[in-house]
């Protein structure tokens, strides 16, 4: 395997995990923690496996991640800083996989950070190309959010940023000077409004960026941990990342690991919706952070499927991005993310989707091919209107779809719902609308 | 202000009326307000019928509504141009068919079987 080496990579802290600022980080500047008024709290169980995964491949779940970031999360609101650095540290998640390690180094191009300098674990390579082109946007969104918040505390300002005088030597077209001890870095969000600015590290030269280590060590603590309560204090006073003004672009193709192809990925250069001269992608509907009331959950499920097939038309990465944010969050997976599922199965036959009734299922209704209410009041016995060939199992947002096409006025009945309609049709000319309603509504296979 | 009479509108005015229309039913199946959907549904029928009473041309400038940005509208406009322009507003009606955007996919694609099975004969 090849990795090109990144100018800053050697420089670089050599952890993963950090705590910092009254929250817990996964590099390059993510948080794995909230904070709630006084109380810091890990974040959604999902997520920290999500992140922590990303870098060190699914072994990390062996360890015991989530004691250990909630362990962390308790020492920093009692504002002991390095014993939750010490409860990250001995989860010993000293290496990263080689997807990880290789994602880093397109993560670290694009945003123009440092990779830790963490060992790689040999191991089989899963991810292809796509996977990290995917992946990028993600990691991309979250450290600018950072950045971006933390320019309430950190204003961008030339004592920060300051520019090459004239002539100099060193002087670098499209970058900042350095400031010894001054550069630009990731601040945790946690940080902002706390009213003071976040501690800094030392630093050397330009682009070297020291991470002090009192204990003379820059490695954790190996070896597995159940992430017990750390004691006393020698701390690590590890800062966030490194982070340049500006992000550097990877002077030439990334070289897989083994016999992948060379990786080309090109951040914001994704085709959108605007590249055909369209309107631009909306922003999608706000991730429901708690629980939420049976209404907003069914304006949010249409909201969302709605604008994910507006993505799907582009395939855009905020696509696959937005989905895993929903997979991400527990409440949009207990209480949303079976409707949006449901809305995009693949039609099924007439046999499944009868089969399908006998069962309930979140995200699906039992429809009735039949509307029941008029076969009932026209006289037809309730064997054939509640009976299981009349029953299908449908994605209950189709379901509505489906009854509110039933319910309003169609040029194809002259002016008629096709419920009045049906009116004292025969039973025959009810089910063949019906079914064709299943089929052009996308739930019965043609 | 009043609103003026259908009859005392140019083609143009009385296309932009059926897209505000148009794009009012959207809202209305989006919310589930199905009674003020039909109303709207006649409202537009009003619109279509005093296209017609001003010929052939006046219905085809509903055509200009193919590119607009509301589903619904595209649906209706090709709904309404299917007597003047059948070979078009069938392309049109295939195409929102396609699209999988629903319910107006749903409602060309029935529309679709109904001039297939001769069901369906627009006016």
């Amino acid at each position: 395997m090849t990795l090109a080496v990144h100018p800053a990579r050697s420089r670089a802290p050599e952890r993963t995990l950090v705590a910092q600022a009254g929250a817990v980080w996964i590099w390059p500047g993510i948080a794995l923690t909230l904070r709630r008024g006084a109380e810091i709290l890990p974040a959604e169980a999902q997520a920290i496996r999500f992140w922590i995964t990303r870098l060190h491949g699914p072994e990390a779940l062996d360890r015991e991640i989530l004691p250990a970031i909630a362990c962390a999360a308790r020492c920093l609101m009692q504002g002991n800083e390095p014993a939750a650095q010490r409860a990250l540290d001995a989860l010993g998640l000293t290496q990263i996989s080689e997807d990880g390690a290789l994602l880093m180094r397109v993560v670290a191009d694009a945003l123009g950070i440092a990779c830790p300098d963490l060992p790689l674990r040999a191991g089989p390579r899963i991810w292809a190309e796509r996977d990290i082109a995917f992946h990028l946007p993600l990691f991309k969104l979250h450290v600018e959010t950072a950045r971006a918040l933390a320019k309430g505390v950190m204003p961008f300002d030339t004592l920060k940023h300051p520019h090459w005088p004239a002539g100099t030597p060193e002087r670098r077209g499209g970058q900042f000077r350095p400031t010894h001890g001054e550069e630009a870095s990731v601040v945790p969000v946690a940080a902002r409004g706390s009213g003071k600015p976040p501690p800094r590290r030392p630093s050397g030269p330009r682009g070297k960026s020291v991470a002090p280590n009192r204990s003379g060590s820059s490695r954790p603590s190996q070896g597995r941990s159940s992430a017990q309560e750390p004691s006393g204090s020698s701390p690590d006073d590890l800062p966030p990342w490194e982070v340049t003004s500006r992000p550097r672009r990877a002077t030439g193709p990334i070289q897989g690991p083994r016999d992948l192809p060379p990786i080309k990925v090109e951040p914001n250069q994704a085709p959108g919706i605007g590249h055909n001269g369209g309107p631009p992608l909306e922003e999608p509907p706000e991730i429901p952070k708690g629980p939420i009331s049976i209404k907003l959950r069914n304006v949010f499920v249409k909201l969302a499927v709605r604008w994910l097939l507006e993505a799907a038309k582009v395939s855009d990465p905020e696509l696959e991005a937005y989905l895993l944010a929903l997979n991400a969050s527990e409440w949009a997976v207990k209480q949303c993310w079976p409707y949006i599922e449901a809305y995009f199965t693949r039609p099924k036959t007439l046999e499944e989707l009868q089969r399908d009734a006998k069962t309930k299922l979140p995200g699906y209704d039992i429809h009735h091919r039949v509307e029941k209410d008029q076969a009932r009041k026209e006289g037809y016995p309730k064997s054939m209107w509640d009976g299981p060939q009349n029953k299908v199992r449908v994605p209950t947002l189709k379901h509505w779809e489906i009854t509110g096409w039933y319910m309003t006025k169609n040029n194809k009945y002259g002016g008629l719902s096709p419920r009045d309609y049906l009116r004292g049709k025969s039973w025959d000319e009810k089910v063949r609308v019906g079914l064709e309603a299943l089929r052009r509504f996308g739930v019965l296979k043609p | 202000m009043k609103k003026p009479k259908l009859a005392d509108m140019t083609v143009d005015q009385l296309v932009d009326r059926f897209a505000e229309i148009g794009m009012a039913q959207n809202d209305a199946l989006w919310d589930g307000k199905y009674a003020r959907f039909n109303r709207l549904y006649d409202q537009m029928d009003d619109v279509s019928q005093e296209l017609k009473r001003r010929g052939k041309e006046a219905r085809l400038a509903l055509l200009r509504l193919y590119n607009h940005r509301d589903i619904q509208v595209r649906l209706k406009a090709a709904v309404y141009t299917l007597a003047v322009a059948p070979d078009l507003a069938r392309h049109a009606l295939q195409v929102i068919a396609d699209s999988k955007f629903y319910p107006q996919a749903g409602d060309a694609g029935m529309l679709l079987d109904g001039l297939d099975d001769g069901s369906f004969k627009p006016e």
